[in-house]
């Protein structure tokens, strides 16, 4: 079960750092994919098979798609020449370092943290979220149709040609 | 609550009004519905209730700032009469989005649950993300749209970073829960949850656009179009620091020393920053921007108090600088469109000399962004101020006082192109409307000062 | 399923602490790092994922479920955002013909 774990870990880690440093955009999204679905395995070890199945469905399926069919869509399929300058990038791997490094070394001294409830291998499956999401979590729920209509009025606004 | 889910469906109504094809019903159509919000919200004064298992909170608190912000909306929309004129398309979705944005901003005044905050938040910044990038062919419109979505976005990570952490150690979203799990460490918190707290305060803080967390907001106010502007410099300002409030009285107070000094040092760099770069400002909307920096940062000095009447002191202040600030942007939007387009404060050369009565109003609400007596400006700063010594925070007090008297200067810079004779006078248009506002403000503007509220929340 | 569920036991919460928290500086680099705005908005994602695997492992640890239920939440706000940030590329885009970020730069100072 550990050596799964750090093999996903291992898969997550190099495919993110190929988002960051591949420059072709097709192929960024390929490892953010690969990224996901390492992901969704570890939603699997911590018994969120939910969670695992709407990441696959909304992330992969319909998100990196986005991506992809706006990249084909720009026509931007091929390495794009451009590059920060030299300082820039520098900087950033700098400062990337040293926030890990930081929070590394808050989260490092974990005080003893108690789980609220005794164990339970149940709470990830679909009947334990779906109850808490149509019970406690009802209003958030309800009101996030607000977002996607206001994210889809934005989307059609702005694809819209105006003559 | 019912005011609540009323905003929630009229926005879908006002979109479906754009069928009609008629831009002349949709500004009434809009203000009747917030009128209605408002009655529905008033209403509810003084129950004070939760619902949803405590999602929402309807307390005094949330109704006072629910009705500010209606307020502020409705002088916006009667802008819109008038600034929507020439456009033609997607005027409808300008209204909608802005209904929309504003129940986020409720939310944000009425959660007790970090779910429902992300959640106000991300309501109240969509919308707002679109309604920047409103001029589709204006290529600044469009960098100030992507500025704000890219830099929201990253703030809204680092904020999420900080509600996991906060949820890993606690083990709750609830706030008055996170109180009493943050009390019983007497201060000394673990370092994995000041990370976590710091994270929602940087999260909160770009939203109102505090000091390290500004570069967002000057690039963003000047390319946008002027009325969402104007909606971002009140509307969600006021959201924000309500939330913020919110945020600090159920859920941190007593503040931790180490944030105590995070929000002390924002307080502070938010006014030096801000007014050093007002100082230097050619264009009106980035002084105005510079300025609500500054302001936020005398929100933050009553903020800081942990004084239980800092929420009345806060949104008497919030209230009256959006009154002051709305029709300052109306005037610059009609000397803009005299001058041709230009933005600079040269624009305003001459004003005096068309239309004095203007210029005179223009000097009220100029003075009482500045502070000085006897406009409800002056009244503000001074509640501020004397709630924060008498909460024995002297030296930042005295700090803010000399930084509000240098924003002054930049003020009066201001006023004295507008009284100033141009060299090749345009003629300056105001219509009927758009005059009455900028007189009922500015007579608000004073009679605020001479009739100060405070109220019980 | 057994098998499966005495996994959270096994593996220790630091591990995965440290894992979104290596993801997230990854993201937050990758933000500072490249110029392609589609890049960066896939960074960006990179950054909410990193969350969603805190806030999955703390709910697991706590047996609690309003963690995960946050993830949900997290999830449709990413797809919103994700939904109109890419619509103002493609509106940028048509209005210069690039999405170098380094073209944002009218508005400056």
């Amino acid at each position: 079960m550990i050596f799964l774990f750090y093999l996903l870990s291992a898969i997550m880690i190099v495919c993110a750092l190929l988002v960051v440093f591949s420059r072709n955009p097709i192929n960024n999204v390929i490892y953010l994919i690969l990224c996901f679905i390492a992901m969704a395995g570890h939603y699997i070890l911590l018994n969120a098979q939910f969670l695992a199945v709407v990441h696959i469905i909304v992330y992969t399926g319909a998100i990196m798609v986005l991506f992809l069919f706006v990249i084909m869509l720009l026509n931007l399929n091929k390495a794009i020449i451009f590059r920060k300058s030299t300082v820039t990038r520098v900087s950033a791997v700098v400062t990337g370092g040293i926030f890990f490094l930081v929070l590394l070394a808050a989260t490092r001294q974990t005080f003893e943290i108690h789980a609220k409830y005794p164990f339970n291998s149940d709470i990830g499956l679909v009947s334990g979220i779906g109850k808490a999401l149509f019970g406690e979590f009802l209003l958030p729920f309800e009101i996030s149709s607000i977002l996607f209509i206001s994210a889809m009025v934005g989307a059609m606004m702005f694809g819209k040609k105006d003559e | 609550m019912s005011a609540l889910i009323f905003i929630a469906i009229f926005g879908i109504i006002v979109l479906y009004l754009g069928f009609a094809n008629n831009k002349a019903i949709l500004a009434p159509a809009a203000i009747g519905g917030l009128l209605i919000t408002m009655a529905l919200s008033i209403k509810d004064w003084g129950v004070g209730s939760k619902y949803f298992h405590d999602m929402i909170v309807v307390d005094n608190f949330s109704i006072a700032f629910n009705v500010s912000m209606l307020i502020i909306t409705i002088l916006i929309f009667l802008f819109g009469v008038n600034y929507y004129k020439r456009m033609e398309h997607h005027v409808a979705e300008q209204y909608a989005l802005m209904i929309f944005a504003l129940t986020g901003a409720f939310l944000m005044t009425s959660y007790s649950n970090l779910i429902m905050l992300f959640l106000g938040i991300e309501i109240l910044s969509i919308p707002l993300y679109i309604l920047a990038g409103g001029k589709k062919s204006s290529y600044r419109s469009n960098e100030a749209s992507f500025k704000y979505f890219l830099l929201g976005s990253f703030s809204t990570a680092f904020f999420l970073f900080g509600i996991a952490l906060v949820y890993g150690a606690s083990s709750t979203f609830y706030l008055p829960e996170i109180n009493t799990y943050i009390a019983q460490f007497n201060g000394h918190l673990p370092p994995m949850l000041m990370v976590g707290l710091l994270f929602i305060l940087i999260g909160v803080s770009f939203k109102v656009a505090v000091a390290p967390f500004h570069f967002w907001s000057p690039d963003v106010y000047e390319g946008a179009p002027t009325l969402v502007t104007a909606f971002m410099a009140t509307v969600v300002k006021t959201a924000g620091f309500a939330a913020f409030y919110r945020l600090l009285g159920m859920g941190l107070l007593p503040l931790p020393a180490a944030l105590e000094k995070t929000l002390w040092v924002m307080t502070g760099l938010s006014l030096l920053v801000g007014n050093l770069a007002a100082l230097k400002q050619s264009n009106f909307k980035r002084l105005l921007a510079y300025s609500a920096i500054v302001h936020t940062g005398f929100m933050l000095l009553a903020m800081l108090s942990q004084h239980d009447s800092a929420g009345s002191v806060l949104l008497y202040y919030t209230f009256v600088y959006s009154l002051a600030t709305i029709p300052l942007f109306i005037i610059f939007i009609h000397m803009k469109r005299s001058a041709k387009g230009l933005e600079d404060l040269v624009i305003f050369r001459g004003l005096y000399k068309q239309k004095p009565w203007v210029a005179v109003f223009m000097t009220i609400l100029l003075m009482s962004l500045a502070g000085l007596p006897p406009t409800s400006g002056f009244m503000a700063k001074y509640q501020v101020f004397t709630l924060a010594i008498s909460q024995g925070y002297i030296a930042i007090t005295i700090f803010a006082i000399v930084m509000a008297i240098i924003g002054v200067y930049y003020y009066f810079y201001v006023l004295r192109e507008a009284f100033t004779d141009s060299d090749e006078p345009n003629p300056i248009l105001i219509p009927f409307l758009n005059a009455a506002l900028i007189v009922v403000c500015g007579i608000a503007v004073v009679l605020l000062g001479l009739f100060t509220f405070t109220i019980p929340i | 399923m057994k098998e499966l569920s005495s996994a959270i036991q096994l593996i220790p919460l630091e591990n995965y602490i440290f894992l979104s928290v290596a993801l997230f500086s990854i993201g937050m680099m990758g933000v500072l790092f490249r110029r392609n705005t589609i890049a960066i908005l896939m960074c960006l994602e990179l950054m909410f994922n990193s969350v969603n695997l805190l806030l999955t492992a703390f709910s697991a640890y706590h047996s609690d479920p309003s963690g995960q239920v946050f993830v949900f939440f997290i999830m449709i706000v990413a797809a919103a955002e994700v939904a109109v940030g890419l619509s103002i590329v493609v509106m940028m885009k048509r209005n210069v013909d690039s999405i170098d970020i380094n073209l944002l730069n009218r508005l400056k100072w």
